[in-house]
This record gives C-alpha cells, sequence and structure tokens, in this order.
C-alpha cells in the first residue's frame, strides 16, 4: 500500500487514488494535423523506465485534484509531487 | 402553504444506536448543503465570506464553525458549506454578480451519522484508513476519505464527536458497517 | 497453573492451561503427532514456535481451523484437534465467529518484543508519542522468556502506558512500501475452545508507522544427516524449553549434537530437568570457556570434531539411537563410529536470523561467516534492526562452525532431510544441482524446498549452505530465497475482517428502494446499485410480468424508479463550450430549459458513455450519465478541465442523489401527468418533447423533463431524494384512475431495445465508435471533440468493422442468448464452426412485435441487411434474418403521445 503526498491534502494512503500514467503528455494543439502514427503515439505510447518517472495521480477520494509526482519504479521511493502547470522539481538523486 | 416536511423521509429514518458511554449512532436528517467552487485567488471569495459572515479556509481539511454554519474545506477551490440553503445560494449569486462561482444545493446528495461515546475513535478505525490520532486530526478537523469502501467525508467537531456525511445511496450500508463494528464494544 | 482436558485424535489427555499444545503431546508422551507428507515417515514435535515443520494439527473445536503448529496453539479447556499428514480440511460449515480489521496510524511500531524489541521500545519511549509493540508470543520476553530468566522491571515499565498499544498474539505478516505492515491478532483461540459471541476472534491490523524497528529474533536451524527427522530429534532450544519451562518430563536419555555453544546452555538445562545428557556432540574441533568448563563439571561427555551419521528408531519410529564418528566441517566422515542409546537428540544447527518482512522489501540480507548467518546489516531509511535479525547474537566464546550437514550418496541421500515439511532430502538436492541448477531460486523450485507452510523456516538456510558446498561456493555467493507475504499461514477470514455478506461491497440503494422491497420486486445488481427487476403479482413469472408491464408502458401508463442514473451538475460561463468539447455534438447551441441526448467517446474515437443533458441556466447544465458510468464520467471531466483546460471557467459537482427520478410513461402519461401537476401546461404544443418545466407534483417542487428511453410519451419528474419515496407513492395513487403499472429495469430493456437504444456496457464493450452503432447523425463535422481525429484512423475507417443491426429469428418463438455467436449463415454447428462474424448483445421477447429480436454487433452488419445468418445454440442452429437496429416506431410517432 503506497502512501502518495498529494500536494493539497498531504501523504494518504493509495486507495484514495486513481493512476493516470506518464505526466507531462499534452494534448495535441491540433489533432487533425498530425498524421496517424503521431497520433497514435499521442493515444497509445508512454514510457516505462526502470527508476524515476514522473507520473499523474489523481486524488480521486479527498480533493479530486490531478497533481504530479516522481516515483522510482524499482523500490516505490516516492520523490516530490507538484501541481500541474508548475515547474517540474528536477529528477531525484 | 403545504409544509412540505411532512412529505420527507431520510435514508436512515433517523436511526440511532448505542450509549454514549460506550459508542453511540445516530442519523441527524436532512442537513442542508451548499457546495461552493470558487477560486482561491477570486475576488468572489471575499464576498461570500462577507455576505454569510464566514471564513473559507484555504488549507484542505481544516474547518470553520459559527451558529449558523459549518463549512468544510474539501479541496483548494471546494467547500461544504453545512447549513446553507438555497436562500443563501440566492444571497451569494447576488452578491458575486457576474463573477464565477458555483453553487449546487447538495443537501439530499448525503446523509449524516454522528458517532459519539468512548469508543468512537476506535470504532471509525475499523474501516476508516487515515490518521485519526487527536495530535494529528484535531477537533475542527475534516476529511474526505473511505470508510467501509464508502466515500464519506468525516468532521471532527466537538471533543469526541465525529460527524459523517455519506451519500444517500450508500447510507445504509455505511450504517450496517457502523453497527457491526460497534457489536464489541457495545457489548462491554 | 490449572489443568484443562483436551482431545487429540479422539483421546482425552489433561494438559495446563495456557501451555503449548505441543508441550501437552510431549508430556502425555505422543511423541509421534503426524505421518509425514509425502513419504508418511513418523514425525513429532520438531520447535518451538511458527518455525515447526512436523507437528501440524486441524484444529475441530470452535471456528475449526486447518494446519496450525502445535507449537501455538495454547491449550484450553475443551480444546479438540486432530493430526494430519500435511493437508488440513477447510471447515465445510461457515464459520460463526467474528473477525475484523483496525487502520493505526503510529510514530513507532517495534516487532517482536523479546529482549531486544523492550530494549528498544525504552531507549525510544520518549522520541515517539504513539508507539505499537507486537510479538507473536503470549507474554513479553521471547527467548529470554523461554530460558526462564527474569526480564528486568525497567523494560518493562514502558508498556502499560497511554501511548503504546501492546499487542502479544500477533503476528507481523507483511511489510509494504511506505512502512505499512500487516499483523494478524489471534484475540480468543486462548481464552476458549469455543466461538465467542460478540468479540472478534481474529483482528488483522493494519500500521502504518513513521519508523519500524525490527526485533524478530531468530530460529535454530537444523542438520542434516541420515534419518534426522526420527520423533525425539527436535532443536535443542525447543526441547530444553519444553522440558525446563513446561516440564513435559519425559526424556531419559539425550544427546546433544551441536554447531555452536547453544547446544551447551542447552544441555546444561535439560541435565537440570534430571533427563540424563549423555553426550555432546560438537562438529568443532576446540572448545573452551565458561560454558564448557560447566558441562565438564556436570560430568557431560564432549565428542568435539564429530558429526551424527545416523539414527535407529523403536517400534513407533521415534529414536532409540544415533551413531557419531569423526567429520571435518566439510562432512568428510573418518574413523570409527559409535553407538549412543538415546530417546532425546537436541540439534543446533546454528541460528537464522527472522529476517522475512526485511526482504519483502526486496532488501538482501548479508551473509556474515562469523555468526554463520544471513543478517540484515543494510535497511532503507526509517527501518531499523535489533538484536537477533541484526547478527547480534548472544557473545559466545567459541564461534559457531559453519556447517549445515552431511551431504551422502546412495539410500542415505534419501532419508537425509533438509526440509522436513515437503520430505525434501540430499537426493533432491544432488538431482537439482545434477541438472545443472546453481540458483538458490531454481533449486527451490526444483526441490520444492521452502515451500510449504512453514516456509523452510528452519531449513532455508540449510540449503543454502549445502548448496554453496555442493557447487564449491560460499552461502554469501549463493544468497538467499525470495520469502514472501504472509509470514505465517493465515485464515482468509481475518483478512476479509467483517468484509463478508451484506458488507462485502456496497449495497448501494434509491429513496423508493423500502417501496420496491415491499412490492416485492427481486432486484437486479447494477454495479453496486440495487434496481428492482420487475415487478410481479401474486404468482406470476418474470416472462408474464415484464409482457404485462411492456404492455402497461405502450397501452397505458407505466412507472420506474430512474434515480440511479448519475447526475452532475456543470456549472459556469464555458459550460458551453466545455459540453462541446466532451460531446461528440453540439451543447452550446442547446436553449435554456432544453435536453439533449450527447455521446461522449475516448480520444480513441471509442464510446464512453451517453445520457441526456439539459441547460439548467446559460451557464449551467445538468448532465445526466449511465447508472454505472456515473464517477467514471466525473473523473473523466475534472481530468480534461484540470490538466488540459484549465483556461475554462467551468466546475463538475456530483448530485446523483440528491435527486430522486420517476419516469412516467406511456400513451396516458400525459392525463396523469396533468393529474398530478394541475397548474403545469402538458400539451404537447406547451410542453414539447425534450423540454424541461418546473412545477410542483403532488405538491412538490420538481423539474419534469419530456425525456423518453422507451419510444412512449413520457415524463420524468426530479424532486429532492427526500421526497422521492412521497411523489412514487402519490404517481400510483393518482395513476389507479389510469392503470398505473409499475416496472422494472427488464421492461426498460426491453421497451429500449424494440426502439434500437444503445446501452453502454451492453452494445458496447469500448471497442465501438458511434459510426459502428449507426449513429453517424451524433457526430459533429463542425467542431472538435475529444475523439474525433480517431475517426479517422485507418482502423476506426475501415468497412469491415463489427457494426450493430437487428436480429429477427426466422422460428419467431426462438430466444437467442445474449452473448451468442453469430455465424455465417450454415445448416451445422460444424459448419458453422470459426465462421462468426459477430454476436448477440442483447435478446429480448417482444410484446409489441409478438416475437422475439436482438441486437448484434456484425461484420459489416449495415451492408448485410436482408441477409440469413445462423447463430449455434447449443447442439442446434438457430437461422435469423439481420434486420435495421430499430424495430418499432420506426417515425417516431409515438413520443408526443
Amino acid at each position: 500500500m503506497l502512501l502518495i503526498n498529494c500536494p493539497w491534502c498531504g501523504p494518504r494512503d493509495e486507495t484514495e487514488f486513481h493512476y493516470g500514467s506518464e505526466a507531462h503528455i499534452a494534448y495535441p494543439e491540433k489533432p487533425e494535423e498530425l498524421n496517424d502514427e503521431q497520433w497514435a503515439e499521442y493515444i497509445f505510447i508512454r514510457n516505462n523506465p526502470k527508476g524515476w518517472y514522473a507520473e499523474r495521480w489523481v486524488h480521486t477520494a479527498s480533493c479530486r485534484r490531478w497533481f504530479n509526482v516522481w516515483r522510482n519504479t524499482i523500490n516505490h521511493e516516492f520523490g516530490p509531487s507538484y501541481k500541474p502547470f508548475t515547474k517540474q522539481p528536477s529528477r531525484p538523486k | 402553504m403545504v409544509n412540505l416536511k411532512q412529505f420527507r423521509e431520510s435514508p436512515l429514518k433517523g436511526s440511532k444506536l448505542g450509549s454514549k458511554s460506550t459508542i453511540y449512532l445516530q442519523e441527524k436528517p436532512f442537513a442542508t448543503t451548499l457546495e461552493i467552487r470558487v477560486k482561491q485567488t477570486s475576488g468572489a471569495k471575499g464576498k461570500i465570506e462577507k455576505v454569510l459572515k464566514i471564513k473559507l479556509p484555504t488549507k484542505v481539511g481544516s474547518t470553520f464553525r459559527n451558529k449558523d454554519f459549518t463549512v468544510l474545506t474539501l479541496g483548494p477551490d471546494w467547500w461544504m458549506i453545512v447549513g446553507a440553503t438555497t436562500n443563501h445560494e440566492k444571497l451569494i449569486r447576488k452578491s458575486t454578480g457576474s463573477q464565477f462561482v458555483s453553487i449546487v444545493d447538495t443537501s439530499a446528495q448525503r446523509t449524516f451519522i454522528e458517532v459519539s461515546g468512548k469508543y468512537a475513535q476506535a470504532v471509525l478505525e475499523h474501516g476508516w484508513e487515515n490518521d485519526l490520532n487527536v495530535q494529528n486530526f484535531p477537533g475542527g478537523s475534516c476529511a474526505q476519505g473511505i470508510l467501509a469502501r464508502t466515500p464519506v467525508i468525516i468532521y471532527y467537531g466537538p471533543i469526541g464527536v465525529y460527524h459523517l456525511y455519506v451519500r444517500a445511496s450508500f447510507a445504509q450500508h455505511l450504517w450496517n458497517f457502523l453497527t457491526d463494528a460497534a457489536t464489541e464494544y457495545l457489548a462491554k | 497453573m490449572s489443568t484443562v482436558q483436551f482431545s487429540f485424535d479422539g483421546v482425552t489427555y489433561h494438559g495446563n492451561k495456557g501451555e503449548p499444545l505441543s508441550a501437552a503431546l510431549l508430556r502425555n508422551d505422543i511423541k509421534v503427532v503426524t505421518e509425514s507428507s509425502y513419504l508418511f515417515r513418523p514425525r513429532g514435535v520438531f520447535g518451538l514456535g511458527y518455525e515447526e515443520p512436523n507437528a501440524l494439527v486441524q484444529i475441530v473445536s470452535g471456528s475449526g481451523e486447518p494446519m496450525v503448529p502445535a507449537t501455538k496453539i495454547e491449550l484450553v479447556e475443551g480444546l479438540v484437534v486432530k493430526s494430519l499428514a500435511g493437508v488440513g480440511d477447510l471447515p465445510i460449515s461457515p464459520d460463526k465467529a467474528r473477525y475484523d480489521k483496525t487502520f493505526k496510524h503510529v510514530d513507532l511500531l517495534i516487532v517482536g518484543a523479546g529482549e531486544a524489541g523492550l530494549l528498544a521500545l525504552k531507549k525510544e519511549y520518549k522520541k515517539n508519542k504513539s508507539i505499537i509493540i507486537l510479538d507473536d508470543k503470549p507474554n513479553v520476553g521471547g527467548y529470554k522468556n523461554e530460558l526462564n530468566e527474569k526480564i528486568p522491571q525497567e523494560l518493562l515499565k514502558n508498556l502499560s502506558t497511554d501511548n503504546v498499544i501492546q499487542l502479544q498474539r500477533t503476528t507481523a505478516i507483511g511489510l509494504y512500501d511506505q512502512n505499512y505492515v500487516v499483523a494478524v491478532e489471534r484475540r480468543s483461540d486462548h481464552l476458549s475452545s469455543e466461538i465467542i459471541p460478540n468479540f472478534a476472534r481474529m483482528r488483522t491490523w493494519h500500521i502504518r508507522a513513521k519508523k519500524i524497528i525490527l526485533a524478530t529474533g531468530a530460529f535454530q536451524r537444523l542438520i542434516v544427516f541420515p534419518n534426522n527427522d526420527r520423533p525425539g530429534i527436535m532443536l535443542s532450544h525447543a526441547a530444553a524449553t519444553y522440558l525446563d519451562k513446561y516440564r513435559v518430563g519425559t526424556f531419559t536419555n539425550c544427546v546433544v549434537f551441536t554447531v555452536d555453544d547453544s547446544g551447551y546452555k542447552d544441555a546444561l538445562r535439560i541435565q537440570d530437568t534430571g533427563t540424563n545428557v549423555k553426550a555432546i556432540i560438537d562438529i568443532r574441533q576446540k572448545v573452551s570457556g565458561p560454558l564448557v568448563d560447566q558441562v565438564k563439571k556436570k560430568g557431560i561427555q564432549i565428542i568435539t570434531g564429530s558429526c551424527v551419521t545416523n539414527t535407529n528408531s523403536d517400534a513407533s519410529g521415534a529414536i532409540s539411537s544415533l551413531f557419531v564418528t569423526k567429520s571435518d566441517l566439510k562432512g568428510n566422515i573418518n574413523g570409527e563410529t559409535n553407538e549412543i542409546i538415546c530417546d532425546l537428540l537436541a540439534i543446533s544447527g546454528g541460528w537464522t536470523p527472522t529476517v522475512h518482512l526485511a526482504t519483502y522489501l526486496n532488501i538482501k540480507p548479508i551473509w556474515n561467516q562469523n555468526t554463520a548467518s544471513f543478517n540484515l546489516t543494510k535497511l532503507p531509511k526509517n527501518i531499523e534492526a535489533v538484536g537477533y535479525v541484526k547478527g547480534d547474537f548472544d557473545k559466545s566464546t567459541n564461534p559457531p562452525a559453519v556447517f549445515f550437514g552431511l551431504i551422502p550418496e546412495g539410500e542415505d541421500a534419501k532419508v537425509s532431510f533438509v526440509d522436513l515439511q515437503r520430505d525434501a532430502n540430499i537426493r533432491d538436492l544432488r538431482r537439482a544441482v545434477g541438472a545443472g541448477l546453481t540458483s538458490i531460486e531454481h533449486v527451490k523450485r526444483y526441490t520444492t524446498i521452502g515451500t510449504d507452510h512453514d516456509q523452510g523456516k528452519t531449513s532455508g538456510t540449510t540449503t543454502i549452505g549445502l548448496l554453496a558446498q555442493l557447487i564449491n561456493k560460499a552461502p554469501g555467493e549463493v544468497g538467499t530465497l525470495t520469502f514472501r507475504p504472509p509470514y505465517i499461514g493465515v485464515p482468509f477470514s481475518a483478512l476479509a475482517g467483517r468484509d463478508l455478506g451484506i458488507l462485502s461491497d456496497p449495497i448501494r440503494t434509491t429513496s423508493l428502494h423500502n417501496l420496491h422491497l415491499n412490492a416485492k420486486a427481486p432486484m437486479e445488481d447494477v454495479g453496486q446499485w440495487k434496481r428492482p427487476w420487475y415487478f410481479p403479482l401474486e404468482k406470476e413469472n418474470m416472462h408474464d410480468a415484464v409482457i404485462r408491464e411492456c404492455r402497461a408502458a405502450r397501452n397505458d401508463v407505466a412507472a420506474m424508479d430512474a434515480s440511479t442514473l448519475g447526475k452532475i451538475d456543470i456549472q459556469g460561463p464555458d459550460a458551453g463550450i466545455f459540453l462541446d468539447r466532451i460531446y461528440t455534438n453540439m451543447f452550446s447551441t442547446l436553449k435554456v430549459g432544453s435536453s439533449r441526448y450527447g455521446l461522449m467517446c475516448g480520444v480513441d474515437g471509442m464510446v464512453f458513455d451517453d445520457g441526456v443533458t439539459t441547460r439548467i441556466a446559460e451557464d449551467r447544465f445538468l448532465m445526466t450519465t449511465t447508472t454505472g458510468g456515473a464517477a467514471k464520467v466525473l473523473d473523466w471531466l475534472e481530468e480534461w478541465l484540470q490538466t488540459e483546460w484549465p483556461e475554462l471557467d467551468v466546475y463538475c459537482t456530483s448530485v446523483t442523489e440528491h435527486w430522486s427520478t420517476v419516469a412516467i410513461v406511456g400513451p396516458k402519461a400525459r392525463a396523469l401527468m396533468a393529474k398530478l401537476s394541475p397548474d403545469l401546461d402538458v400539451s404537447n404544443e406547451a410542453f414539447p418533447f425534450m423540454e424541461n418545466r418546473y412545477a410542483n407534483v403532488a405538491n412538490i417542487p420538481a423539474r419534469i423533463a419530456r425525456i423518453s428511453f422507451s419510444g412512449e410519451l413520457a415524463y420524468e419528474i426530479n424532486v429532492e431524494a427526500w421526497f422521492g419515496s412521497h411523489i412514487w407513492q402519490e404517481v400510483f395513487s393518482q395513476g389507479k384512475e389510469f392503470g398505473i403499472t409499475a416496472y422494472g429495469t427488464e421492461t426498460m430493456h426491453v421497451l429500449r431495445a424494440e426502439k434500437g437504444f444503445v446501452i453502454v456496457g451492453q452494445e458496447t464493450d469500448g471497442t465501438q465508435t458511434p459510426m459502428d452503432l449507426d449513429m453517424d447523425w451524433i457526430v459533429s463535422k463542425k467542431k472538435d471533440f475529444i475523439g474525433k481525429r480517431s475517426f479517422a484512423r485507418t482502423d476506426t475507417s475501415r468497412t469491415d468493422r463489427h457494426q450493430l443491426v437487428g436480429l429477427l429469428p426466422v422460428h419467431n418463438q426462438d430466444l437467442l442468448p445474449e452473448g451468442s455467436y453469430v455465424t455465417k449463415d450454415e445448416e451445422t454447428i460444424e459448419d458453422s464452426v470459426s465462421k462468426h462474424i459477430g454476436y448477440v448483445t442483447s435478446s429480448y421477447y417482444s410484446d409489441a412485435l409478438a416475437r422475439t429480436f436482438a441486437l448484434s454487433l456484425v461484420v459489416n452488419g449495415k451492408s448485410l441487411i436482408g441477409k440469413f445468418v445462423s447463430i449455434p445454440v447449443g447442439d442446434k442452429i438457430i437461422k435469423a434474418e439481420i434486420v435495421n437496429s430499430v424495430l418499432f416506431d420506426k417515425e417516431n410517432r409515438r413520443r408526443d403521445g
């Protein structure tokens, strides 16, 4: 059971959250100008690194806010959480 | 004018159980609530506070209480005002004018269960995963979370009394859970 | 100490209240407790705690429980147990006992209340506001307690304070990310052999701790030699404790076989109880020091540099003598063999730290040659190890030998046991190595060592050591096995807690639920909701009830509870623009007071949810969603608002339960509506289709919407939920003269399917575009919306996709089972195999059509209209014609009455 730090509510149990996969993948500004491959890349393709990963979570059961967080996929260690549209903290060591 | 109150029925029909010396559960039906959404930076926030003579606290989980209202901060731009009605909604709309505020009457959306008695915290801890230690969840705190796999807002009001706001469709389930969790304490 | 009566395998015995069942068995001279699982060899008590590999029993009294170590059962009056050979029986009757769980957040959790745990408590007490200290034994003190040594008062004084929760008989079974520990407390089995009413038998503790101190101690391990499994062969600490602490007094002649000084300490304890210790056999060449002197003073013979090479048994299978020979640390036997008569062989193979909890976090224990053990030395921050688990053993004069046993060949290999519970032996280990396996993980799986109930607590390190020897490596190079939670066997009932029966999942009900129950309506599960399925009259079956309900809706008037639909209040100046992006069709153009049906898709262009949305005010909409989709849709809306379009001034608020919705449906609905709401002009001109009006209904303020999910004239009455049951009753009392009939979800399904209305989740499974559902009309060409780009992808624009069509069975009473394959038009089952071109999504008997019909997704279905297909059902073929999905009132003539 992960303990996830919501930027608004503080550390809370994983059961209150939903996962949102990789962070910083924006909806394309002009989807109609993308070719099929680029559009498929946006919809289906995500990184799956070993180590630190910037990902999205939403605090569904509480403040219902989306945020980003660094997580180490090897040992589930968490780095800093940060609000959407704020500067991304540097990758933890 | 017909008094409409006679036609109302609450989800738990005012159920109560237990004793104050151990654990006491009671539905307190028909609380009125408005859910307010407004950005912290919006000038409308101050106008709402002024017109209702309340505070909309900034920190999620903190509350404000006066004789008319209990304000629960559910999100960074989300408050539930217990005690407010559609008449208050009109007052707010009048004072905020064209400034953007979302106001929703959610009075019948939830019902309210009061949990009190010596073992109130122990009973809740059988299903509530968040910290209820008084040093981390002191009187006047609120939290929205999951109790018995049910979305619940807990407001820890006057010492020893928890106010549970539960969506009406889940109320009977939560009541069943609470009464089951209380069994051992009631036998004490 | 009081005497209690218990039953073992049908025979009544006596024992001391609170002592381990294993002690009572020994005192009653039950040396052979069971047969081994695979080789059926007699086995007896071997250990003292959860390490016990042999003496597992089935508890019959009380709740009953299979496979419990006799070492961990505290004797109570009336206890009934039976022996079992490796496999227990799950009790068949429901367990009447209660179980629960509790969630705790503490500053400090100490796992283990032995000396190390108690010292940690003393040190940490002032620094932490809330502390849990848990321990799997009935009392604190751990190993010291078993040695009958007194625990200093200064280590106990903090236990009974307000900020310490002390849990005995509680075992930490798992350690998870961010210091989350799950522990199981056994609360009543030591109080009564029967179920105690209103009292949880077990409690699962979910503990989140800022800091964890592991003081889990260590287990003694076995030594491998031929016939090392006979009853009467025991771990030396267990043997000494049974004799010294529990005074079981069964043995006459004891021999100790040891690799460390523990054997000497235990030999002295055993000798003191009156059991004659004939010799200590020590694999080490040279030993000295005060313990050795004491042993010598007692006249106990010490045989150094030697090893037990075999044992004999009496008729029962218990040990009767052993053979001892000179041996080096590699197990090379050399010299003459002597036989020693004995009925107890106490072995000390060294100590294995209980490192399990830390290894669940993928932490690797490190081999220490000096202590001959794998220890926790490197731990993450906020987790500490103290005492034996860290390798801090009692300072002994002579270091333990790194010796795990003999590795014989031939017949002897088959009876030299490494894992007693699995009957896995040296032959198995040799075979594994012979097959080329060198990884301990592979060897574990090949030999099954460590995979039984005890998870190899006494055999794990031994296996590593022997494997290392066989492949010429050091134990540290072989590395440890991967342990997985739970640390001990735990009944599912303990993990389930009170999440059983009606509490196993939330049951959601509408404000009309009790009225539906009173009407004896069977309920259908729709997600977590209970919805009335149909409303049978007395002695009426479902088929007849549904026909009657459908007929009422098509000919007179019928009412249903539509309150479960998800409802979301959407407010803000940008609400219209927002909905244009969410829905495939336009909403910004919707008039205030009007409603529109909308379809939303994922970015992949697949249908995601649908529903009717109403414009309440210029900047306010009320969206309805499917019953099952409400939470998912709210999540979806907020995700786009927060993460993609923060510039839009829009907020969404769930109001699903705020409103009760009663739909009145049928040609006579207008007359009933007029009666219910005398001030409302219900004429089609004044109140047209897809519009809303506010009026009092039976005195209650209501929003009335002309929305139809049946094709009939219909009004949906929305009131605050606490008025729901009043309105429902009014609808029925005032509707009596019109023949008002209640209908449930089944009739709703029939009525909507006749009209070809899809249900998201029934006609769709996340792979259908609006075009696949023959709903091209709802896809706007003028604007962008979520999913639009995907309609131009090659996959979504190909023509041979599954498309929604109707099916009319040739024999008009044949009902196609939902989910059936649709195949090409073939005559036999054999011919139809592998020719499936689709499947049936909905299938009903229609009273209005006087026949059966179905909806179906068929490859290129629209081009096949008029063609025939085969549907294999059981061993026959049902033929059906493909038709348009709208089968009833194609011209929509009925919706205005």
